[in-house]
């Protein structure tokens, strides 16, 4: 597959993007680039703390290799002083790593509690204090977000909008951002390199993160998003290393542009349309406005065509952020015809009819792992993958 | 026990002792039925080398397909059995035999005795472990190798999501390794404490031994709480239980906290035997004693202590929430204080010594340095926000690698090189030695550092493919290649290895104390006779035989200590009984999992049970039966 990947310059170099300097070159997962107040404020740890252990590195490697230098046997006779120890060095190398821990440990619980704040209500100001309008509510209310990891996708809910996107998430920059991560199968983890650090998703646990967007840093203005990747980081299965999912920082007003178009109905009637509940698909997806469409075992595929990778952020469906639909197209039929092929261990099934339970799909030609022509023609498959494409908000940012 | 009639001279000198013998049996039957620790020793090792080249071999294969973005060398099913079965046969296979190799043949050697406490059970564990180790491989030949990682997390090893019996054979693998571990752990705490030589107060100890100790009542507390774990999974899977599974009320996390529980003392069990022959070898090639031997031996205890309460800390992400963490981070950077003293403590052995650059020693002082660094990217995360980012990213990998293949197994090569010449009576090649170390250690940093910056660049672990244009390409290239390095130093540290122990006539023959060494197990002749000491010394400092050689101190070796030998010392009779049970123990659990076969794990089936019920019953009278015939064995020494 040739995908290319969104890049950002780095930012100037701070300590630990001097320390692990190969990771700060502005590539996609990268945890040195920190884009949110959540993010800056573990790195800034960060890099506090890999400054110590850098230097308590080159000092002890120092003394080791002096040792081994100065003290090689030169061949003379006789035994060296037989020294059993110090007691008041012992004291002292045992007193030294304490008061070092003491450095790295109060930075370290200060920030464990700072970013495990509740969120605020709504945007703040630079002293913290929510802005409001006359009506005494927050002036720019803070967004929730509901994620739930899947097998092996995410589903993204904005409870607040009446939302529903799969393995993308767009969020506004200008108010705070406030995610709930649970999963109903098993354990993921929810990472976001960029905007700080992963939590995992526990069924029947929520965990929170929430940030703010930091936009002198990575200026997003109208027009102009800005893309974030993210992957499962806990091993999940057969396709957890296919578990990846886009996020956009859009501009305050794009994003409830975009939120209100996506509560309009975006999909044309037609051949498409039909297609897509003749073969059962609205049996797992749900799309607005498609009425019978409220599956939820499969991503929402409301506004697909705003979409740019495929299959849970693994396939890059326009390459170069070209806006040609022909290599999304092709991409788009192989994956509905057969998606093992697309990624191994998928639990999208190529027929729903046949498994509507959509586990264990094997990739052979006669298990339930491939749509054949004599079940269901070509030309309604293409319909399907055409209806999709077409179906956006006017924020298809690529 | 010993009849004290021959002169001493007939017994000591070592050819005269081995001639005075009787022929040493080298039969195979005498190995299967052998209860003599030196011989169990030596079958733990070179059935830990042999996992060690099948961990490395699952190695190679997951470099392999990593070595390129969106390779597609293997499937990733088979990508995720690797990694699992990798990390199982380095931990389990590996790495814990090749320490239980040192505790067989060094304890009773370092305290001055004849043998473990309890002979026969030491036997029990060796084929237990054996048949737990071939039980969780053969999987591969029923297409069911395990694939849920060595954390085996709950819910994904749920019936639901895990349905073939994969899971089960890692399970019941696990808790039959766990059985081995837990009898020599029982029988090395009683040796220790009761076979030590007259004088050996616990303070005159061999470090090693010290650290053993810790070692054996980490085992004794850790492997309980991972049994429990293993056998609630089990009742969960098979027997429609609720303790892990949410749909069913139960909760995913406890499986962690009872994992982990005994998941992070289990590090220490993979690095103190390290530690510990590490303490011998140092101080011997700087021909001084170890600096502030107390200190080290109590940072190691300080070290297993503490390991109990840090399990948290490879749970940051999981939402513990803020007190918890800041707890548990607290309590993970205090174990850099004792990790740092035996640090410092090493460095002042050698500072001042005259260091002799030996095989043994160069493995030793890389230990040192390898062992440091992955001990301060392990202080890193130990600062949960950090671990937000770390955690199961290849900086973790990175991070562990170092402790565990530049420490714990660097350590163990180390005592390999230092202590063969006593366990087989020849010296390995020291050129093939030095070459194979400096190969390695090339190998590990050009593998394992890298990782550091993968990590830091946002790879995931247990990934099978990584995508274009992420940036990851070359430190994965560049890890493949040092993975190949890494085997190709190995392959040349087995060639030694087996060379010398096939052909022995090819070496040069060791002498009885190659290295001027200061503890007893160097005062006996080599070869070692059956029963080790003729007779037992009397021990007055923690350096018996260095004071006698080289401070005038009172004699502990065999050929100076006065009065007549033994002509015969009564030794315990070898017995087919610890193979038979450790095989009718297997048998019973493999019945366990063909009976499973029957059942879709989802429900309580009752026909399934009775399947079950009907083969179990009489495999677990036969083991019955085999455990009454041993107890009627007569085992009197003879």
């Amino acid at each position: 597959m040739n995908v290319s990947l969104p890049r950002r310059n780095a930012s100037s170099g701070s300590l630990a993007q001097w320390a692990l300097w190969p990771a700060s070159a502005g590539f996609p997962y990268t945890t040195t680039d920190p884009v949110t107040d959540f993010g800056q404020a573990t790195h800034d740890l960060y890099a506090t703390i890999t400054y110590i252990v850098l230097v308590i590195f080159v000092l002890v490697s120092a003394l080791l290799a002096y040792t081994l230098v100065a003290f090689k046997d030169d061949g003379k006779p006789g035994n060296p002083e037989q020294i059993h120890g110090n007691l008041s060095m012992e004291i002292g190398w045992t007193m030294l790593p304490v008061a070092i821990i003491l450095l790295m440990i109060v930075p370290t619980i200060r920030t464990v509690f700072k970013i495990a704040d509740t969120p605020p209500i709504g945007a703040f100001d630079a002293e913290g204090k929510v802005l409001l309008d006359a009506s005494g509510n927050p002036e720019k209310p803070t967004v929730d977000i509901n994620v739930i990891g899947k097998r092996w996708w995410w589903a993204f809910e904005y409870p607040q909008l009446g939302i529903t996107t799969g393995n993308q998430m767009n969020f506004p920059v200008d108010r705070p951002v406030s995610l709930y991560i649970t999963s109903d199968t098993v354990i993921h983890s929810f990472w976001l390199p960029r905007v700080g650090g992963k939590r995992d998703a526990v069924p029947g646990r929520v965990n929170r993160i929430w940030f703010n967007w930091d936009n002198a840093k990575a200026p997003v203005a109208v027009g102009k998003p800005e893309w974030v990747r993210g992957e499962c980081a806990e091993y999940c299965g057969e396709a957890h290393a296919l578990m990846r999912f886009e996020t956009l920082a859009m501009a305050g007003a794009d994003f409830d542009a975009w939120a209100t178009e996506m509560k309009k109905p975006l999909a044309a009637d037609g051949d498409g349309a039909k297609a897509f509940a003749e073969a059962g698909c609205i049996g797992c997806h749900m799309v607005e406005g498609v009425e019978g469409a409220v599956g939820k075992q499969g991503p929402a595929l409301t506004a697909f065509g705003d979409r740019r990778y495929l299959a849970a952020g693994v396939h890059d469906m326009y390459p170069g952020g070209t806006t040609d639909t022909a290599k999304a197209k092709e991409l788009l039929v192989q994956w509905i015809t057969n998606p093992n092929s697309l990624k191994p261990g998928t639990t999208k099934s190529a027929n729903p009819s046949r498994a509507l339970d959509g586990m264990n799909i094997p990739a052979d030609a006669n298990g339930n792992g491939i749509l054949e022509e004599s079940e269901f023609p070509k030309a309604k498959v293409e319909a399907i993958a055409d209806w999709l494409l077409a179906m956006k908000t006017s924020f298809p940012l690529r | 026990m010993a009849t004290l009639t021959a002169p001493a001279a007939d017994v000591l000198s070592g050819q005269h002792a081995a001639a005075h013998h009787e022929e040493e049996d080298s039969s195979l039957w005498s190995w299967i039925t052998t209860v003599d620790h030196k011989r169990i020793g030596k079958l733990y090792l070179f059935s830990a080398l042999f996992f060690f080249g099948l961990g490395g071999l699952e190695a190679l294969v997951i470099r392999t397909q990593l070595a390129f973005p969106e390779n597609n060398f293997i499937s990733a099913q088979t990508y995720n059995e690797m990694f699992t079965m990798h990390a199982t046969t380095m931990i389990f296979l590996s790495v814990m035999p090749m320490s239980a190799a040192f505790f067989n043949y060094l304890i009773p050697l370092q305290i001055g005795a004849r043998d473990v406490a309890f002979p026969r059970v030491n036997a029990l564990s060796y084929w237990v472990f054996l048949f737990g180790a071939i039980f969780i491989n053969a999987s591969f030949l029923f297409n069911a190798f395990p694939d849920g990682g060595w954390f085996g997390y709950a819910n994904l090893t749920s019936a639901k999501y895990s349905p073939g019996p994969s899971i089960d054979f890692w399970l019941i693998g696990l808790i039959i390794l766990g059985n081995a571990s837990m009898m020599s752990g029982f029988n090395f705490i009683t040796t220790i404490l009761n076979l030590r030589a007259p004088g050996m107060t616990l303070f005159r100890m061999p470090i090693f031994t010290w650290m053993s100790l810790v070692v054996q009542f980490l085992v004794v507390m850790s492997f309980p709480m991972i049994t429990v774990a293993l056998v609630l999974l089990m009742m969960d899977r098979n027997y429609g239980t609720n303790f892990y599974f949410p749909t069913n009320g139960g909760d995913p996390l406890l499986w962690q906290h009872l994992f982990w529980l005994f998941g992070h003392p289990e590090v220490y069990i993979l690095i103190l035997p390290a530690m510990g022959l590490v303490s011998e070898v140092l101080p011997t090639f700087a021909r001084k004693p170890l600096f502030g031997a107390p200190f080290v031996v109590f940072s190691g205890i300080m070290i297993g202590f503490v390991g109990f309460g840090v399990w948290s800390h490879h749970m940051f992400t999981v939402g513990l929430g803020p007190v918890a963490d800041a707890a548990f981070s607290t309590t993970t950077m205090m174990i850099a204080v004792p990790t740092a003293v035996k640090i410092f403590n090493w460095i002042a052995t050698l500072w001042g010594g005259k260091i002799r650059f030996t095989a043994a020693n160069i493995y030793a002082i890389g230990f040192v340095f390898l062992f440091t660094i992955g001990g301060l990217s392990g202080v890193m995360h130990a600062s949960p926000p950090i671990d937000l980012q770390q955690q199961d990213s290849y900086f973790i990998v990175a991070h562990f690698h170092y402790v565990l293949v530049g420490g714990a197994f660097m350590g163990l090569l180390s005592g390999i090189y230092f202590y063969w010449p006593k366990m087989y009576g020849t010296m390995l090649s020291e050129g093939l030695g030095k070459l194979g170390f400096w190969t390695m250690f090339a190998g590990i940093n050009i593998t394992f550092f890298p990782m550091h910056f993968l990590g830091a660049m946002g790879m995931a672990r247990r990934t099978w493919q990584y995508p274009v244009g992420a940036g990851f390409d070359f430190y994965n290239l560049m890890a493949t290649a040092g993975a190949y390095l890494i085997a190709i130093g190995f392959a040349m540290n087995l060639w030694n290895f087996v060379k010398t122990a096939a052909f022995p006539a090819s070496a040069p023959k060791a002498p009885a104390d190659p290295w001027d060494a200061a503890t007893l197990e160097w005062s006996i002749p080599t070869p070692v006779p059956h029963y080790n000491f003729a007779r037992l010394p009397t021990v007055h400092s923690d350096r018996p035989f260095w004071d006698e050689k080289h401070e005038g101190g009172p004699a502990v070796s065999q050929a100076v200590i006065a009065g007549p030998g033994p002509h015969h010392v009564a030794m315990p009779p070898s017995s087919f009984w610890p193979i038979l049970v450790a095989a009718a123990q297997a048998g019973l659990f493999i019945a366990f999992l063909a009976g499973r076969g029957t059942w879709d794990g989802a429900a309580f089936h009752m026909e399934a049970l009775k399947t079950q019920f009907m083969v179990q019953v009489p495999l677990a009278l036969i083991q019955l039966f085999l455990l009454l015939a041993w107890i009627r064995e007569d085992d009197s020494p003879r």
